[in-house]
């Protein structure tokens, strides 16, 4: 799963996530994208949960990329714990995505193939998302 | 290469209000540049310069922009666009000249089948624009790399495609265009599917205690 491998500070303010993504709002690599269209967390278990369903779905052949890493560590408190006392406990990765967003991108498939696994893996995300391809996929 | 013509308004003033209450309108704002004049603001219908730019060419169409009555061929340069809602937000035109070479950025298109493919390889695309110069007349929709002699591990560069007459390619001939290499995706399946899970869940749990005995050291 997708994690880190050091980071400078290992507790990190929330933010806010406003506006659309300033960049990565094309497909670069691949044929089809699947973009985000609401601000969100993504944790590593949905990137990864996403990435399986999709390279399940297309079984051999055809690429996979995933443009976004879960950089951000979330806290929580434990169960039954007063408030106060600072900051809870780091418990896993997440990464900020705007709408916009091209999150996974995916060659060497057909054009049916791929919108089938993108949608798949769009189940294992917590926002609406939209299938695009690089021809013809932008405005 | 693909030629039409598109009718453009002068603009009065400039900045996001403007820029807003013309897009509200159905409008698209835009400017025209190039050989030394003054730039001139414009403001474009969103329908027909959505129809405009999704031809086959794409956004590498020669524009007769006629502003005002006044006739002037431009190419699109910059073409900004709202990538949730997919309309245009603001459009470049680089005014050209019909016997002055311009430089632009043309799309690879793969023709044939590989030998490669057929035999399990997966194509990949490592290029897929080119940047070439030609007459305003001469810009090709797209430039043909034909993959029908490539095997499993072998790759076209730039300097292999070959361009049509009048065009000179000047991306750097040892860049790889696309390349045929073992299938990555089964592999991938059979080393993380089974790991992944049991790695995953110690990883997400290491980092973060990791990372905390490293604070508690240093206060």
């Amino acid at each position: 799963m997708l994690a880190p491998k050091k980071v400078k500070h290992r507790k990190v303010h929330r933010g806010r996530m406003r506006g659309q993504a300033k960049g990565g709002a094309e497909v670069h690599f691949g044929d089809y994208g699947l973009v985000a269209l609401e601000p969100a967390w993504i944790t590593n278990r949905q990137i990864e949960a996403a990435r399986v369903a999709i390279t399940r779905h297309i079984r051999r052949g055809g690429k996979v990329w995933i443009n976004i890493f879960p950089d951000k560590p979330y806290t929580k408190k434990p169960a039954e714990t007063r408030m106060g006392s600072g900051k809870g406990n780091p418990e896993g990765w997440v990464a900020v995505v705007k709408p916009g967003r091209v999150m996974f991108e995916l060659s060497g498939v057909t054009e049916a193939l791929a919108r089938e696994a993108m949608s798949r893996a769009a189940h294992k995300l917590p926002i609406k998302t939209k299938f695009i391809s690089r021809v013809g996929g932008g405005a | 290469m693909a030629e039409l013509k598109l009718k453009a308004s002068r603009r009065e003033g400039a900045g996001k209000g403007v820029a807003r209450k013309l897009r509200a309108a159905g409008r698209v704002p835009g400017v025209l540049y190039g050989h030394g004049r003054e730039p001139l603001l414009l403001s474009l219908d969103s329908k027909e310069l959505f129809h405009a730019l999704h031809g086959s060419a794409g956004a590498n169409v020669l524009v007769d922009l006629v502003v005002d009555g006044k006739q002037h061929l431009a190419l699109p340069r910059e073409v900004q666009r709202d990538h949730v809602r997919g309309q245009y937000l603001h459009v470049d035109f680089l005014e050209v000249r019909r016997d002055e070479k311009v430089e632009v950025t043309v799309p690879v298109r793969v023709v044939g089948e590989s030998p490669g493919v057929r035999a399990g390889g997966v194509l990949e695309h490592h290029l897929w624009d080119l940047h070439v110069q030609c007459l305003p007349g001469d810009v090709p929709e797209a430039i043909d790399a034909d993959i029908s002699s490539l095997q499993v591990g072998e790759s076209l560069r730039v300097g292999d495609l070959v361009p049509p007459a009048g065009v000179t390619i000047l991306t750097a001939a040892d860049e790889s265009v696309v390349g045929v290499v073992t299938p990555q995706a089964r592999v991938v399946e059979e080393e993380v599917a089974v790991p992944a899970e049991g790695e995953a869940a110690a990883g997400a749990v290491e980092a973060p205690e990791e990372a905390a005995a490293g604070e508690g050291s240093e206060g």
